[in-house]
């Protein structure tokens, strides 16, 4: 008996503008500031934020599962909470683990990879384009030629020749052979013909100058007009940004809570991607991230019905 | 070859802005730093550059302040065009937009300076 654990690999298309912050821990040009990766400095979503809000939405729709096994594994007697039930049959605790202090934890099946930006936005003199670069490629195991940095690949629906602006930046058009149409089948076909091919160290400086930048100001009720210092500003990836990540599941028979093997009659490995990919649909709907309530954060999981791309 | 520190030179220079655009217009230097870095990234370095010029009677003071020493930064680094700090908008449009890795690293360094300005304009306050 040997673990082969599955790797399920999802696209995720960005419905609005996603804010998944740093908690002020970053100067920056705007007051909220969004996660980044260290190296590149493209942003990114967490997987912990992924897992999190995958797991209050899937207890959402599970029995009975709601709000104890959605939140934190301590129970809090004062405000009624249990925490996680920690059983060996329930598909939330198991998928994504629980914790109950002295009555032991578990890690969960489900490993969320972060979303890396794959396809991003930027406005060009035709029309909009989505830029992608090799690293970002080599994620979804395409390879190909990286274009020099003043140099740009394109699609045959980029109606460019001689030359090619990503928002501020005039690069060279180098081809117009960039083709990914059957090389990643869940991605809209319209993004993919529309697609450009930038060099790796362009690709960060042409994401972070094009990011959704907005600013918000609190209403004073008396005078009905902006409050005074209330101004503040934040960043998001704009709509339309294609994101990738994994879950990775383990298999259940491997594991033990108490004396029990997980989901053994529940299911087992099927089980934690469905109750995955349940927490993922809503996402289409609730959303990730900060300003739920203000008009960001949905991602519509492209590839659901698959479980994953192979 | 000689190393230098251009986090102490966007640091030097970020306090220089703050203090001098503050002196120049008070409390609307931080909404006008934060404004220019906006500009900056959004648009470009002529852009930056540009946006100082066209600034109003209120902003005008400030405006030259940080363009002064926007240029001072630049020709500290030794970026192409700003050796002998002359007008800015001539260095970028003549020397600088035509050198890819010339044009990315002045608008890095001018953008940390900014930001660093941005904070310090806060602090000022």
């Amino acid at each position: 008996m040997t673990c082969q654990p599955d790797v399920n690999k999802y696209y995720a298309l960005a419905l609005d503008p996603i804010h998944v912050g740093t908690g002020g821990m970053r100067l920056g040009r705007v007051d909220m500031s969004i996660v980044r990766e260290p190296g590149t400095n493209v942003p990114k979503i967490p997987g912990t934020s992924l897992s999190g809000a995958a797991r209050t939405y899937a207890a959402m729709q599970e029995e009975g599962k709601f709000p104890h096994c959605a939140g934190q594994g301590q129970a809090d007697t004062g405000r009624g909470y249990q925490g996680h039930c920690g059983r060996p049959d329930c598909p939330i605790c198991v998928t994504f683990g629980f914790s109950k202090g002295d009555q032991g934890s578990f890690q969960g099946l489900a490993q969320f990879s972060d979303a890396r930006l794959v396809f991003f936005p930027v406005h060009s003199l035709a029309g909009p384009v989505w830029v992608t670069c090799p690293d970002a490629l080599k994620d979804l195991e395409i390879p190909g030629a990286e274009p020099e940095d003043h140099q740009v690949r394109v699609a045959s629906g980029v109606k460019a020749s001689g030359r090619l602006n990503l928002g501020w930046l005039m690069l060279d058009v180098a081809s117009n052979d960039f083709a990914l149409q059957d090389q990643v089948p869940n991605v809209p076909q319209d993004i993919l013909k529309h697609a450009v091919l930038v060099s790796n160290k362009m690709f960060g400086h042409i994401v972070n100058d094009n990011l959704e930048v907005r600013t918000s100001v609190s209403i004073d009720p008396a005078t009905g007009a902006a409050a005074e210092r209330a101004l503040f500003t934040y960043e998001a990836l704009p709509r339309a940004s294609v994101l990738y990540f994994e879950v990775v599941v383990s298999d259940p028979q491997f594991y033990k809570i108490g004396d029990k093997a997980p989901l053994q009659n529940n299911g087992g490995k099927q089980k934690v991607i469905k109750t995955v990919e349940k927490g993922l649909t809503l996402f289409e709907s609730l959303g990730v991230g900060g300003m739920n309530t203000r008009g960001m954060g949905r991602l519509r999981v492209l590839n659901l019905s698959a479980g994953g791309a192979e | 070859m000689s190393t230098q520190n251009l986090d102490q030179l966007c640091a030097k220079f970020g306090w220089n802005i703050a203090d001098e655009v503050h002196q120049a217009i008070g409390k609307n230097a931080e909404n006008h730093i934060t404004k220019s870095l906006g500009v900056l990234q959004e648009d470009g370095v002529y852009a930056f550059f540009l946006y100082q010029a066209s600034r109003g009677q209120r902003e005008k003071p400030g405006a030259g302040k940080l363009r002064d020493q926007a240029r001072e930064l630049l020709k500290e680094a030794g970026i192409k065009g700003f050796e002998h700090a002359g007008e800015p908008l001539a260095a970028v449009r003549e020397y600088l937009a035509s050198d890819l890795d010339q044009l990315l690293l002045a608008k890095r360094l001018l953008e940390q300076a900014l930001i660093y300005a941005r904070y310090h304009a806060k602090a000022l306050e």
